[in-house]
């Protein structure tokens, strides 16, 4: 295991709860598309994360976007949205490459099919930055 | 040499009638800046009313464009048929006359300032049918034969799917509404708020928007519009995520925790809130000054 680096996952921690609250408080009508656009804002915070070897827990995340946006996008499709703005793993050092593996890894075992999926997409990715 | 030359007029006029009949179907630009128009007389009075006033003149407009299944303008044009035949059947059995003093003002040449009827003889004459307006007749159709209503049944598919096509007019009017928005509601003058004008421009879109539903033309908003409520709503979502990060991170207490602070921890025997108290003297550094009693009393 590697060490988190200044205490990050307590800030994402935090960070991820106050999305969640304002997801749950917000006193008008949500939409899926809402809920997406709030996971692809979070990208940053995901790489950032995952650069202090934060080991976050996708599914766990996702169910709690899933509950705050009351079961209005199915926990599936915001994991898999959560992993879709992960960072390209081309783009990472060897310790938060596995970071990242680790990170997946716990999403894998439960809808198997992701790593390969997300796999092409970041090859082609990788393809067109070279 | 009259009559041939009378028959070749004959003959010469449907030609050119065909002519100008798809020139007016292809000059979709002509219907759109005179829809145009209409909305920015009918709209522009009546300021208070603005989403009213907007929302009647697009039901009205809807009524007049729009045709659903059959076709309501089809009912109404086989209605007016079976009404001139009647008409002409028992005014005059020479329905050959009757042909020739309806013939000179066939077709768009003479639509009239009411869009309803142009658009009905732009439909009835897709449909196949041979329209015929008099100027006496401004705003009625009748035709040459009832016969001739009947005949085209492949193209009222065809017409269905062009009207509802109807999307382009919601394009015209969205583009109506943005170019004089501030015609109809005047944020600045009304002395709203910039964050606050989104949520004016998203209702008025929204009645408009169910106005269309209601019609079953629309079933969202402009994508472009729908962007920005999102932004919005995730904008106010970002908000109250940051006060929660804020309050985790000071860790401070609700007013309520504090208020309800002093009776219940008190019960239960825990430590109350408190304000922090200073640690560090409002002296500390300063040195005493030292009086001697004996100098106090010679200076004396």
């Amino acid at each position: 295991m590697f060490p988190v680096l200044n205490r990050y996952d307590e800030v994402f921690q935090i960070e991820m709860d106050g999305w969640c609250f304002g997801i749950t408080n917000y006193p008008g009508e949500l939409s899926a598309q809402v809920v997406h656009r709030i996971i692809r804002l979070l990208a940053s915070s995901f790489q950032t994360a995952i650069e202090h070897n934060v080991v976050f827990d996708i599914l766990d995340l996702a169910s709690k976007f899933s509950v705050a946006a009351r079961c209005l996008v199915h926990e599936q499709e915001i994991a898999y949205s959560i992993i879709a703005q992960l960072p390209n793993p081309a783009n990472l050092h060897e310790d938060q490459q596995c970071v990242l593996g680790l990170v997946i890894d716990k999403v894998e075992q439960k809808y198997p099919g992701v790593l390969e999926t997300f796999y092409k997409r970041w090859q082609i990715g990788a393809r067109e930055a070279a | 040499m009259v009559s041939e030359s009378g028959m070749e007029q004959n003959k010469a006029q449907p030609h050119q009638h065909e002519q100008k009949l798809d020139a007016a179907v292809r000059d979709d630009l002509t219907w759109t800046q005179y829809i145009t128009n209409l909305a920015a007389n009918k709209l522009a009075p009546p300021k208070s009313q603005t989403s009213k006033v907007l929302e009647d003149f697009l039901t009205r407009l809807s009524e007049e464009l729009y045709v659903k299944g059959e076709g309501r303008v089809r009912e109404r044009v086989q209605g007016r048929v079976e009404a001139s035949s009647k008409e002409t059947s028992s005014a005059s059995p020479d329905t050959g006359a009757s042909k020739d003093r309806l013939a000179p003002q066939n077709g768009l040449e003479s639509r009239t300032t009411d869009p309803s009827v142009m658009r009905e003889a732009l439909l009835a004459q897709r449909e196949g049918a041979q329209l015929n307006v008099t100027p006496a007749e401004v705003g009625k159709l009748s035709f040459s034969g009832s016969q001739e209503v009947s005949r085209p049944t492949a193209p009222v598919q065809q017409l269905h799917g062009e009207l509802l096509a109807g999307n382009r007019w919601i394009d015209v009017l969205w583009q109506f509404i943005a170019a004089h928005q501030k015609r109809l509601v005047d944020p600045e003058r009304l002395g709203i708020e910039p964050s606050e004008r989104m949520d004016i421009q998203v209702e008025l879109i929204r009645q408009l928007a169910a106005s269309y539903d209601k019609l079953g033309m629309l079933t969202r908003l402009p994508d472009s519009l729908s962007e920005a409520r999102e932004l919005k709503v995730v904008d106010d979502i970002r908000t109250m995520a940051l006060v929660y990060v804020t309050r985790s991170l000071m860790d401070v207490a609700s007013p309520s925790e504090i208020a309800g602070d002093d009776d219940e921890s008190a019960r239960k025997g825990e430590r109350a809130i408190e304000f922090p108290r200073s640690v560090i003297s409002p002296y500390e550094g300063i040195q005493p000054i030292e009086i001697k009693p004996m100098d106090l009393l010679l200076n004396v």
